[in-house]
């Protein structure tokens, strides 16, 4: 029998891999590549649609989401999210990127070291952790500091008709993008190429 | 259970090319972050998925 936590951990660090979008041609068989974010986006609804109705089971799913909106939906809203408003301009290329792999990485982090050492630990952990990957990849202090702080502080409450996986994806990225295009915050690189 | 193994199995490809991709286009950081946050879940679930249970 297969570990369902590990399961579920597993396919949240996997999500980061949802990165790779950045490197996909603007164009896909003469489409833009955000419809694909949006047919991506559909397909897990639908999915979720006749997972919710009974059709079928999920492995990995908590107990208490047979009758609510699970996890990974989400988390892809999430992504589709910063994808698709990054698109249109308002979410700069590297905090897009940067905050699809800290929400991936961060939040089953957190969950593990809150399941095994306490809510403290599971904090302190997920504020190193957040901290490392944006820092590693948008290379600025202040943003690495802002995004990990707002990330862990949304990730913490919990609602029931509202997930940590799209907050701790959306408000991080939100608040940085803010500080950028207000010129509170400090210059930056904003593409990868450029970093 | 044997579609959650081939369904894992192509997770581990996605996670592999993905890396690889960002590798060759110089994104050396990048790729590095998709293989040092996937490889421990990835194989405490090959355990599990073996089924030599730690406890």
């Amino acid at each position: 029998m297969i570990d369902q936590a590990i399961y579920r951990r597993f396919n949240h660090t996997v999500a980061a891999c949802f990165v790779i979008y950045f490197l996909f041609p603007k164009y896909i068989l003469n489409f833009d590549r955000v419809y694909f974010v949006i047919i991506f986006w559909l397909s897990i609804i639908l999915i979720e649609y006749f997972r919710l109705s009974g059709a079928f089971t999920l492995d990995g799913m908590r107990d208490y989401e047979d009758t609510r909106v699970a996890g990974f939906v989400w988390f892809a809203t999430g992504t589709c999210m910063i994808l698709f408003f990054y698109e249109i301009g308002m979410f700069p290329e590297i905090f897009a990127v940067s905050t699809i792999i800290m929400a991936s990485f961060v939040d089953p982090l957190i969950g593990e070291v809150n399941r095994k050492y306490g809510n403290r630990k599971g904090f302190l952990a997920g504020l190193i952790g957040s901290f490392v990957i944006y820092q590693l990849i948008i290379g600025v202090i202040f943003y690495a500091f802002v995004g990990s702080m707002v990330a862990v502080i949304v990730e913490r409450p919990k609602f029931k008709w509202l997930d940590d996986d799209l907050l701790i994806q959306i408000f991080p990225i939100l608040v940085m993008t803010i500080f950028y295009f207000s010129g509170l915050g400090p210059d930056l690189p904003l593409t990868l190429e450029g970093n | 259970m044997e579609f959650t193994k081939i369904y894992v199995g192509v997770l581990y490809l996605v996670v592999v090319i993905t890396s690889l991709i960002f590798y060759l286009n110089n994104y050396y950081i990048i790729a590095s972050l998709l293989i040092l946050g996937n490889v421990l879940p990835g194989y405490k679930l090959a355990v599990s998925l073996s089924g030599n249970h730690e406890n």
